[in-house]
């Protein structure tokens, strides 16, 4: 369970990091996208500058000196279009008569002209080519090509900041998304930590508040005032319980006098006497259920005594082996002999109970196994009969007031003897566990308690 | 059965009445009050041979009005009576002197029984160690009993069920005076587990006649 709610929380996390991860993403795809047609813009217009100054130069000579005064300023490097620096003058055919042009650009019309040119494909935009053609006199064209390649270092440096930036921006963002979630995560994960613990008996338990008294808080602040509510209701109730079990005892021990008196008066009567074990049994469940309720809440004072394991748990069993014996089934003893420190009554009540259990379910000619094993600190005291053990499911119930299996219905007790036992178990500071099996045992019940 | 003579000290008037009254049937005399401290200053002035003491007392408290007994150096025998499922009040009851006692409500053959036994163990029987009764004798040195002359095979337990009935002939014992008295556990059982324990005796030492006879809604007599 505590690995399907963790699996939740982190699910919620991870749903929020993506969503702030995605969202992100489109927000810096879209803010790069606007830097970079800033950045085109940008560009074109510093090298149109630049074409227009140039112009300006060769078409100043060519007023002055013709074409043989433009030839002498023309770049001689070659490359033609893809250089980065490419001017040409050509006639009016669209022939090329001079500069580092090898020809007239492929797909473009004899005429004047002021756009881009698509010299490297989509892949390599950046690296495109400005291509300006402009009437020079009568008879001749200018042409003049910058390329952005000047420029490649500052454009891979932009690049790269919004590659970062589109990588950074959406992972911060889901770190921030995880986080976010989790952090409320965590403190529901602790509310409900709390709220098992309560179900579990620990009613004084309270949930941390934090100043900040967000909706969290507040859930926490009303799931205390819940538990301040439930604990003293309980602490009515069991005043209450403890009122009436105090009044009550008078009556019914005047109730339970005056039935005696009047059968030892008519010895013979069946139904005084009918009545009389009816009362018996009515005192006997009460107050069970009133020692019960005293040892689990802990109001019960310990009297512990050093007791030698051998020795008592053997005078136990030599007090069942008869009833054991009648009904075919023998006790086998198995004690590490160790000291304990432990309620003698208390400890044999709770042993006693679980092994009129077991001389109940085992069946005849079967074995019972009484077995205490110590350790430095711990002592395990086992009881396993030879019976049907407890379905999965029963093994989870019989602990709960007044549960008995399907198969000890007509059996005597009132279903209070585990619990008892493992209140007894837990005063002490250990506990009480049910196991199955393996064959040939059926219920296999652990008492422990520290040795101290 | 000597007649005995026993204090009730119990604030509710209705029950110390019919406990008085059960009491005087049995041939006893009991008188009954209903605050610690009239209990107290009764018990201070008369001999009785066992008080019933209540834990639970206007003007004075039970363990209140025997730690006082005590300290006045009165051993008269106490039987406590505690609330029902508060098995700790005993080990309180009997730290504080007390000599038994009995979780309320209780049945009259039980009070009746521990009050006998009480005022017995105080008249200091001399201490015996062979018990001879009918064809049975009993030695508790050599821990041998025996039936005709014939050495019985007991087991331990049953030897001191035996020796514990031979000790006390003609009185009913009750199966939680047996629990405390031969096994030393303070508990009830919900299973006739003492009742198996008898069985077997009987199945030693009853030949023909009913040498341990099952008291109804009490426990056994043992007939000398």
């Amino acid at each position: 369970m505590a690995e399907s709610r963790r699996f939740l929380a982190s699910r919620l996390g991870r749903r929020t990091a993506t969503l702030y991860f995605i969202l992100s993403l489109v927000g810096a795809a879209l803010y790069s996208g606007f830097l970079i047609f800033l950045f085109n813009v940008t560009f074109e217009r510093l090298l149109d500058g630049e074409i227009a100054n140039d112009a300006l130069v060769f078409q100043a000579a060519y007023a002055q000196g013709g074409l043989g005064a433009v030839q002498p300023i023309l770049p001689r490097q070659e490359g033609g279009l893809e250089s980065v620096y490419a001017v040409a003058v050509a006639d009016r055919a669209g022939r090329i008569l001079a500069g580092n042009f090898s020809a007239w650009p492929a797909g473009i019309p004899v005429g004047p002209y002021h756009d881009w040119l698509d010299t490297h494909g989509l892949i390599d935009f950046w690296q495109d080519v400005l291509l300006h053609v402009e009437p020079m006199g009568a008879s001749h064209y200018l042409l003049i090509a910058r390329s952005t390649e000047s420029m490649q270092e500052e454009i891979e440096a932009i690049l790269l900041g919004l590659f970062l930036l589109g990588l950074s921006l959406p992972l911060a963002a889901a770190w921030a998304g995880y986080g976010l979630a989790r952090q409320p995560m965590r403190r529901v994960e602790a509310l409900e930590s709390l709220t098992r613990q309560v179900a579990q008996g620990s009613f004084n338990l309270r949930a941390a508040t934090l100043a900040q008294g967000d909706e969290i808080d507040a859930l926490a602040r009303s799931i205390n005032g819940m538990l301040d509510s439930q604990q003293a209701a309980l602490e009515r109730v069991r005043m209450a319980g403890d009122a009436l079990a105090h009044d009550m005892r008078t009556p019914l021990a005047r109730l339970k006098l005056r039935l005696d008196a009047l059968a030892r008066k008519y010895p013979n009567d069946e139904g005084l006497t009918g009545i009389a074990q009816d009362l018996d049994e009515s005192v006997r469940l009460l107050a069970s259920l009133l020692r019960l309720g005293r040892i689990e809440e802990g109001r019960e004072t310990l009297t512990r005594r050093t007791l030698f394991a051998r020795d008592y748990l053997s005078n136990i069993v030599e007090l069942f082996e008869p009833a054991a014996t009648d009904k075919g089934v023998r006790i086998a003893l198995d004690v590490e002999d160790a000291a304990i420190e432990a309620d003698p009554d208390l400890l044999a009540q709770a042993l006693s109970n679980i092994l009129e259990n077991a001389i109940r379910h085992a069946p005849p000619n079967s074995v019972i196994a009484l077995g205490a094993q110590g350790s430095a600190n711990a002592m395990t005291i086992e009881i396993k009969d030879q019976g049907p053990g407890l379905t999965d499911a029963d093994l989870g119930r019989a602990f709960d007031r007044f549960w008995r299996g399907e198969n000890s219905r007509a059996a005597p007790g009132y279903g209070l003897g585990l619990p008892l036992a493992r209140a007894i178990a837990r005063l002490h500071g250990g506990d009480l566990e049910l196991r199955n099996g393996p064959a040939p045992w059926g219920l296999r019940v652990l008492f422990r308690m520290p040795r101290g | 059965m000597k007649s005995m003579k026993i204090l009730i000290i119990e604030d509710d008037v209705g029950l110390a009445g019919y406990i008085v009254k059960a009491l005087m049937e049995e041939g006893h005399q009991a008188l009954a009050v209903h605050d610690g401290e009239e209990g107290l200053f009764l018990a201070q002035e008369n001999d009785f041979d066992a008080i019933v003491l209540d834990r639970m007392l206007p003007k004075r408290d039970g363990m209140a009005v025997l730690a006082e007994l005590r300290l006045q150096a009165r051993m008269t025998p106490v039987l406590m009576l505690t609330a029902m499922g508060e098995t700790d009040q005993r080990v309180e009851g009997l730290r504080q002197g007390a000599d038994d006692y009995l979780a309320k409500p209780f049945a009259l053959a039980e009070l009746l029984a521990r009050l006998e036994a009480l005022a017995r163990r105080a008249a200091q029987e001399p201490p015996q160690t062979r018990y001879e009764s009918g064809d049975l004798t009993l030695d508790l040195l050599s821990r041998q009993a025996r039936r005709a002359g014939k050495l019985l095979p007991l087991k331990p337990k049953e030897f001191d069920l035996l020796a514990f009935f031979m000790r006390h002939p003609g009185r009913v014992v009750t199966r939680s005076m047996l629990l405390e008295q031969i096994w030393g556990y303070h508990f009830d059982p919900q299973t006739n587990v003492i009742d198996v324990h008898v069985s077997r005796l009987r199945a030693h030492i009853d030949g023909t006649g009913q040498r341990i006879e099952t008291v109804r809604g009490a426990g056994y007599r043992f007939h000398g």
